[in-house]
């Protein structure tokens, strides 16, 4: 058993959980489209219900359950492994990307399955492309924070005032991540940029998406404002990705057992 | 030296657990680490297995802090607990992932000795378990074996089992640590006794020496920590 296996096997339930709500959630909008039904409105609700569970729901999840399961014993096991820190890390970290990634590529499948079957007419390439930008700007670097902060609470077990500390930085962080894609769009110009995606919307859609009635067609409407779109965010969220995966690896070997 | 410990303390909070301890242990011997209850055995343990980090003063295991040298040491802690999911088969595959040292085969001639059913954790006994993992422990070939009570709460006959794989495993190359409450019992395989009081080690004795002043482990343990 590799510890790649290890947190499949750990977080099998959740895992499988999750994967069962997407496909679910697949299998009831099929159902609702094939007989025939608008559900624009409601498919983007979901949606977005959906794109924010991972992190609203399941995140704290998995953390409450990484510190009081394995804290109570195989960490012990763990700790005393001399496999480095970061590869105990790399396998959690890969065993919940990849979980979000198929979650996201259901979602992003849908979505692109509702929009066709409305009438959107998009590139082929928008909902992989979308589904990149995502995991490599916003899913990878979360996932860290993640696995950083329960780190930092096993390493040093802070008291109170020390979790108000905890808390604060977390917020730091998002405002950090927040400031450095602002300041990577502004300044590093050399960063390539994505192509405008050709997207039309027909006129008997758009007031669902809280448009004005008439066609929209997004690729003639941004080219008049921007030249692409920016892909600044996805090099902070590898940057970051990288440096809290170094974070991680050393707070590991900073973890006591007490 | 294969473990030194110079002048080490460990506080919880208020709780000096560990205080000011020095201790030497060469390779080869079964120790026995004997003490009240609340002595400092355990955080002692797991100040050498890198668990723990000292406050004050310095472990080296054969030389380096223990955290280098995790490649070296087994550790058996004290209510130990794996995966409730794992069976033998799986804790023989994940045990080889975790540990490069670690031996399937002679991991199940120990369950078989220890007469640890071929089933999952959450199917096993609390005693079943303790064996089990003791398995695993001693399947390891480690230098420095560190052992937290693993007679603590069995009956005769587990005990008589976990004394006799130990006594089977025995390497010249390893030094075994072994906490105890169960001085009577384990006094027959140690070569070395440290009695520990208070965060402290009180006496250090081999059996050799205890035997010159006419004493066991037992009444040692008795006159030292009364």
């Amino acid at each position: 058993m590799s510890l790649f296996g290890l947190e499949l096997r750990k977080h099998r339930v959740l895992i499988g959980g999750m994967l069962l709500v997407a496909f679910l959630w697949a299998a009831w909008m099929a159902r609702q489209l094939l007989a025939g039904k608008s559900l624009v409105t409601l498919a983007i609700d979901i949606g977005f219900l959906f794109a924010l569970t991972p992190v609203g729901l399941l995140v704290p999840i998995v953390l409450a359950r990484t510190l009081s399961g394995e804290a109570a014993g195989p960490l012990a096991f763990l700790l005393t492994s001399p496999r480095r820190g970061w590869a105990h890390v790399a396998a959690r970290f890969s065993v919940a990307l990849a979980t979000l990634a198929v979650y996201y590529a259901v979602l992003a499948g849908i979505s692109a399955w509702v929009a066709s079957s409305v009438g959107i007419e998009y590139d082929a390439w928008l909902p992989p492309a979308t589904w990149a930008y995502v995991l490599a700007a916003w899913v990878a670097p979360m996932v860290l924070v993640g696995i950083v902060y329960g780190l930092v609470v096993a390493a040093y077990r802070p008291g109170r005032g020390g979790q108000i500390v905890a808390v604060a930085a977390a917020f730091g962080l998002f405002k950090t991540w927040s400031w450095l894609v602002s300041q990577a769009g502004e300044h590093l110009s050399f960063l390539p940029q994505l192509p405008i995606p050709r997207l039309t919307v027909p006129h008997e859609v758009a007031p669902y998406l809280g448009l004005a009635p008439g066609d929209l067609d997004l690729q003639s409407s941004l080219q008049t404002f921007v030249d692409g779109i920016p892909t600044a965010p996805v090099f902070v969220g590898l940057l970051l990705t990288v440096g809290l995966f170094l974070i991680a690896a050393r707070l590991w070997e900073e973890v006591e057992w007490a | 030296m294969l473990v030194e410990m110079n002048g080490v303390t460990r506080r919880f909070g208020k709780t000096v657990a560990v205080d000011g301890l020095s201790l030497e242990l060469p390779s080869g011997e079964v120790v026995g680490l004997l003490g009240t209850n609340g002595a400092g055995k355990s955080t002692t343990l797991k100040l050498m297995a890198g668990l723990l980090y000292p406050d004050a003063g310095e472990v080296r295991l054969n030389g380096q802090p223990p955290r280098s040298a995790r490649g070296q040491l087994a550790f058996l802690p004290e209510r130990g607990q794996m995966y409730d999911w794992l069976d033998p088969k799986g804790a023989a595959g994940l045990f080889s992932t975790l540990y490069p040292d670690f031996r399937p085969r002679r991991f199940f001639e120990l369950l078989e000795q220890l007469e640890v059913p071929n089933r999952a954790l959450n199917q096993m006994s609390k005693g079943q378990r303790a064996r089990f993992l003791l398995a695993a422990t001693l399947a390891r070939k480690a230098r420095l074996y560190l052992l937290d009570e693993p007679l603590g709460g069995v009956d005769l006959i587990t005990r008589d089992r976990i004394l006799a794989a130990l006594v089977s495993e025995w390497r010249e190359d390893a030094t075994y640590l072994l906490s105890t409450h169960e001085v009577a019992e384990a006094e027959g395989i140690f070569d070395r006794a440290v009695f520990m009081k208070e965060g402290q080690v009180v006496l250090t004795a081999s059996a050799e020496e205890l035997r010159e002043r006419g004493q066991s482990v037992a009444q040692a343990f008795r006159e030292v920590l009364a």
